[in-house]
């Protein structure tokens, strides 16, 4: 009885990723959101792991057909509280990281370390360079506490982003 | 019975998706108890088959790559240039004249010779349609510009295409008692195929041929001796077919299709369940 239950659900439900909701499988995560060729992204920052920033990426495809998903090759910046400007490339021991197809109407999450020599006050990527899409589309964030919330600004010379932004580099 | 083997087909169909374990489903529906159930079966089935105890579950301390243990990168995706197959489970009705013409067989009791004759439907003036319930699996690749290729195997059984099998020999007073014993089909077919997708719908063309094998089975008795004998026909089969499929989640989709003998007047109809079916 309860199979033949599940089974007429199934026909009636789509669990299909909705363009523009920003709805993923993982759930509500309050990060900035923007939309790059067949891709809706989410990023948000987390208080750093190991001396790394982390950014949790959430992406769902508009598209029906399969999009590229690559965070392997995703532009990210880090700024000192010096103000001093670091690209950073993802936590990979294991060598893992490549570009791969996400799929029509689907969603995904990942959660990525950038480790730097320094704490880094600031973090920001090019969204639109995890779907290779043309103009760039920048998402900056503050360091975030272990409590979750912004860091105290520390920017020098230029403290002006102490919240996210989307901001041009 | 029928119901059963079901209900395991499905559900293992449904564990060959993709186990995403990195995350929760966005919308947590009866596809997600069924993936979950599958999935867990079949894990825990071998890791007892092979180990004889279950293994102790992978816990995570972190979900950021590179810090965690349990899940690899890219549960979400498939590589650039993997070639995009597609796996398909379904049933089908299938109406066709059951090929068996005036045939003669032999079976033996005892070490002795008998023939038996039996008259199919082929061989009757005007051939009445059988209809036969199948199972079909296939598999295929995606190409560019929606064409698609696949290979397909059907097994069925014939609910009304029994024939009555005639003695036509014996021994002495000797006379066999041979009875029809049912009808089984299987077949092998090679598709070309065309498909348009939009959003979660797809629509398909496809010109599907192959072969049918249809064998027809007999019991005999004799005294205290029984045995059995069959025979089987093989013909070409050539047919056009129309799909509809409609996307229930990611990576699965259910759907329908219907088409036409281009030799006679045979016809399919069925329903199926198929995994990458879509980009």
């Amino acid at each position: 009885m309860v199979v033949r239950a599940s089974l007429a659900l199934v026909v009636v439900t789509a669990c299909t990723y909705k363009p523009g909701s920003f709805r993923f499988a993982d759930g509500h995560v309050a990060g900035q959101r923007v939309t790059v060729g067949c891709l809706d992204v989410s990023v948000a920052r987390r208080p750093d792991l190991a001396g790394s920033a982390v950014l949790e990426y959430q992406f769902g495809n508009r598209c029906s057909r399969a999009a590229l998903v690559d965070l392997a090759t995703a532009k990210v910046v880090g700024r000192t509280a010096r103000g001093q400007e670091l690209r950073l490339a993802p936590y990979d021991p294991r060598g893992e990281l490549t570009a791969l197809q996400l799929g029509g109407r689907s969603d995904g999450s990942e959660s990525l370390a950038y480790p730097a020599s320094e704490r880094l006050a600031q973090v920001c990527v090019d969204a639109a360079s995890l779907a290779h899409a043309g103009e760039p589309r920048w998402l900056c964030f503050a360091r975030l506490d272990n409590d979750g919330a912004p860091g105290a600004t520390e920017l020098e010379p230029d403290p002006a982003p102490a919240a996210t932004a989307e901001v041009s580099l | 019975m029928t119901r059963r083997a079901t209900v395991v087909a499905l559900a293992a169909v449904l564990a060959l998706a993709p186990h995403r374990t990195a995350r929760a489903s966005s919308c947590k529906g009866a596809l997600d108890v069924i993936l979950e159930l599958a999935g867990d079966a079949v894990e825990a089935a071998g890791e007892v088959s092979s180990k004889g105890t279950p293994e102790e579950p992978c816990s995570e301390t972190s979900d950021v790559h590179g810090h965690r243990r349990c899940t690899k990168f890219g549960s979400w995706g498939r590589p650039r240039g993997e070639t995009p197959w597609f796996l398909e489970i379904g049933g089908a009705m299938r109406r066709f004249v059951s090929p068996l013409g005036e045939r003669t067989g032999s079976l033996s009791h005892d070490g002795q010779q008998f023939s038996y004759r039996v008259v199919g439907p082929a061989a009757r003036s005007r051939p009445v349609l059988s209809s036969v319930a199948v199972v079909e699996a296939r598999g295929g690749v995606r190409l560019p510009y929606g064409l698609f290729v696949a290979g397909e195997g059907e097994l069925g059984t014939l609910g009304d295409g029994s024939v009555s099998p005639e003695v036509v020999s014996s021994v002495g007073r000797a006379m066999p008692d041979v009875r029809n014993a049912g009808v089984t089909m299987i077949s092998g077919l090679g598709i070309v195929g065309w498909r348009a997708q939009a959003d979660n719908l797809s629509l398909g063309l496809e010109a599907a041929a192959g072969f049918r094998a249809v064998t027809y089975h007999f019991d005999s008795s004799l005294r205290s001796c029984d045995t059995t004998s069959s025979l089987t026909t093989f013909e070409p089969v050539v047919e056009g077919r129309a799909r509809v499929a409609y996307r229930v989640a990611a990576d699965i989709a259910l759907g329908a299709t219907a088409g036409r003998s281009a030799l006679d007047d045979a016809w399919l109809a069925g329903l199926f369940v198929s995994l990458h079916d879509f980009e």
